[in-house]
């Protein structure tokens, strides 16, 4: 078996232009996808930062004036209306949209200027601010009545833009946010006042947390990078495989398989020459990528040992796992024409590329394509791979590592077994 | 030493070899001729224990070889018309894998491949990448890896196709060597009807799958002995000239040869007299005649109706 590894080997070795494809074309892959997609997956993004203008044409005095003086005359208790009066002090609207736009989170994304109306819409117009935020007269007094007395609120909030923008849509989301809270505080606030509390005036409006990382204790957020080389590698081992069997091909159309048969070889010997040769050519191609991807792209900073062991034994047993694939497909190239044989050769690649997550993530597949994908050998190595280095758990890696195992071995064995017997090649 | 009886092979209804039967004795070279299609490879195939043969049988030393394929496995070297050969590997890695796997070890393998390197005359080239050899000298090693372990009768199937004169004599030698300096039995099969001539002591000629004659040279020559052939140069091409030596009645067959004719007729006819009558007829100049007795090529076209090239 030996002679037959050493031969496939050398073929491999000696084949450079075949060898610089299988090496570099991941690796330009990888490169291409980390940099043209950084965030398909937890790197970080560029954070959102905007300069808007403030216009504030309401007078928030006169504003609470008129809304006290609307209570009078509207059937009310003295004791009511003393206290809606008192509320209205506290739950001034201009304030309180002041207070949103002068806090810390509120300042991470977007720089606050207050001016008047013609010299905000002379800096919109000149494209140096994102957009424009109008207290619009009547705001005030419309807003108190629709917080205090549930009235239809008739002067809402102007936001003016020039054109739409990833920007403008986050303002949009954290003002439709900061209302939505405001008015979820009063709603509370007027059911307690119906089961017999007085309204505090103490509304909550403290703004939630714009954007971030839903971060999940115990797991770590894989990076583009990451989860590209992952998946670039599992794929082209995939490829190796099939180059393995294109050489069986060759091998068979050229009379040098009669010539080894003449020898009295046995076609095993020959098919594990094969799975060796391809085991060796995969790690090659993995260790390669790793490496290669390790220090250009810092692809795992600071990791322990263990947890390159960890990943080590997942490239081992993928590899075996990559041998059993090409077992099978050499052996597919003595059953069917060749044409035949490489064509669904293809096919199958392609389609475990697919649904393994090869091509796109994972995540953008429908959960039944998903569901299959984790049965195809790239798609149960990538997700072993997703698994280590997100929780780093060992008894998952032991349980990954035997799954993969076990498709390896069974993949060598359904090979070894599909391949036609002496006197039927 | 080998025998073939009643050997055959169908494949989906159609039949390659249809009841061929040869022989060969130990340290004879026999040649196997036959065009394109004949069946020779199916019939090389099947006696290499490659093809289980759909009837008859292949004998070694009166043994079945379909029973005990390992023992002609031992006993044959097979050169395929194909370079069956590892472009990416040199001579010597191609000898070495060669050699191990036919259980070839250490010194003896190492003895072996330098005989046979030395043989096929590639010794000094050993170490260069076969694909950067030329198409003679790729065949060369192709000899040279059937010959690593002694085989004792050696298929040759058309080992000379495509090659540079030089390599082709290089074989030719080669061939004439293992024959009758080392005794090794040996099939040739080929399209050049002068190698087949000059190694073999006996032809079979094969076409549609069937052994359609065999014999010495002088056995198959017998088959014309009632004919002669004739070669007429003329100074320029005239269609209707030659178009009229084929209807004449001595005439049986009749090829155009570029710069002339040839004829097969009937020997003892007054063919010369009537090939110049016509010729003045259509005013056609003759520059040279020539008679001469039929060879091997003449006979196969005699008994196919094709020349062995076609």
């Amino acid at each position: 078996m030996g002679i037959f590894f050493r031969k496939d080997f050398l073929t491999y070795w000696r084949d450079r232009k075949e060898l610089l494809i299988a090496i570099l074309m991941p690796l330009v892959l990888i490169f291409v996808m980390s940099f043209a997609l950084p965030n398909w997956f937890g790197n970080e993004t560029p954070s959102i930062h905007m300069k808007i203008g403030f216009v504030v044409e309401d007078d928030a005095a006169s504003g609470i004036a008129a809304f006290k003086e609307s209570l009078g005359g509207s059937g009310r208790t003295e004791g009511e209306i003393a206290a809606l009066a008192a509320a209205a002090d506290d739950l001034n609207p201009v304030l309180l949209l002041r207070g949103l736009l002068d806090s810390e989170e509120f300042r991470g994304i977007a720089e606050v200027v207050e001016t008047d109306a013609a010299a905000a819409l002379g800096q919109l117009e000149n494209g140096k601010w994102t957009a424009i935020v109008t207290i619009p007269a009547g705001y005030t007094q419309s807003g108190l009545g629709g917080m205090l007395l549930g009235q239809e609120e008739t002067v809402p909030l102007r936001i003016t833009a020039e054109e739409t923008s990833m920007e403008l849509d986050v303002l949009r989301d954290v003002l439709g946010d900061y209302y939505r809270s405001l008015n979820f505080s009063m709603a509370i606030d007027t059911v307690t006042k119906a089961s017999g509390f007085v309204p505090t005036g103490g509304v909550d409006t403290a703004l939630a947390p714009i954007g971030g990382i839903e971060q999940v204790e115990g797991f770590r957020v894989i990076t583009s990078s990451q989860y590209f080389t992952l998946s670039m590698s599992v794929l082209f081992s995939m490829f190796m495989a099939m180059t393995t069997a294109t050489k069986a091909m060759t091998e068979k159309r050229e009379h040098v398989f009669q010539r080894i048969l003449l020898s009295g070889a046995r076609p095993v010997q020959y098919v594990a020459g094969k799975a060796m040769s391809t085991f060796c050519m995969t790690m090659l191609q993995a260790v390669i990528a790793f490496l290669v991807c390790h220090f250009v792209l810092n692809l795992f900073p600071g990791e322990s040992l263990s947890f390159w062991l960890g990943v080590s034994a997942l490239v081992t047993v993928y590899c075996i796992g990559m041998a059993g694939l090409a077992t099978i497909f050499t052996s597919v190239t003595f059953r069917l024409k060749e044409d035949s044989a490489s064509g669904l050769m293809m096919i199958v690649v392609m389609v475990f590329g697919t649904l393994g997550g090869g091509f796109v993530p994972v995540y953008v597949l429908p959960d039944w394509m998903r569901g299959i994908g984790e049965w195809t050998p790239n798609g149960m190595a990538l997700a072993a791979y997703t698994d280590w280095i997100q929780q780093g758990i060992v008894p998952d890696l032991y349980k990954s590592t035997v799954l993969l195992l076990i498709f390896s071995v069974a993949a060598i064995i359904v090979g070894i077994a599909m391949f036609p017997r002496k006197g039927r090649i | 030493m080998l025998e073939t009886v009643e050997l055959g092979k169908t494949f989906k209804g159609k039949t390659a070899v249809d009841g061929a039967s040869i022989y060969l004795e130990e340290g004879e070279a026999v040649g196997l001729l036959g065009p394109n299609g004949a069946g020779k490879s199916t019939m090389i195939s099947m006696i290499a224990s490659l093809l289980k043969p759909t009837f008859g049988d292949v004998r070694l030393n009166g043994q079945s070889v379909l029973k005990n394929p390992a023992m002609i496995r031992r006993t044959l070297g097979v050169v395929p018309q194909e370079i069956a050969l590892y472009a990416e590997l040199s001579a010597y890695e191609n000898l070495k894998f060669f050699g191990r796997i036919y259980g070839l070890k250490g010194k003896l393998l190492e003895t072996k491949m330098q005989e046979v390197l030395e043989m096929v005359g590639l010794r000094e080239r050993q170490k260069e990448l076969i694909r950067t050899f030329s198409g003679g000298m790729k065949r060369r090693i192709n000899i040279a890896a059937a010959l690593l372990h002694d085989p004792k009768l050696v298929i040759m199937d058309e080992p000379t196709v495509g090659i540079d004169p030089q390599s082709r004599n290089h074989i030719l030698d080669t061939v004439r060597l293992l024959n009758r300096e080392k005794g090794t039995t040996v099939l040739y099969t080929s399209h050049y009807m002068e190698e087949v001539e000059q190694l073999c002591s006996r032809v079979y000629i094969m076409d549609h799958g069937q052994i359609i004659a065999s014999g010495t040279h002088n056995e198959l020559g017998r088959i014309l002995s009632g004919e002669d052939t004739l070669y007429v140069k003329m100074s320029a091409p005239s269609p209707g000239f030659v178009h009229e030596l084929k209807s004449l009645e001595s005439v049986r067959q009749a090829e155009e040869t570029g710069d002339g004719v040839k004829l097969i007729v009937a020997k003892q006819t007054n063919i010369l007299s009537e090939v110049v009558g016509t010729a003045d007829r259509h005013k056609v100049q003759i520059l040279n005649l020539h008679v001469h007795s039929p060879s091997l090529e003449d006979v196969f076209l005699h008994l196919t109706g094709r020349k062995l090239r076609d």
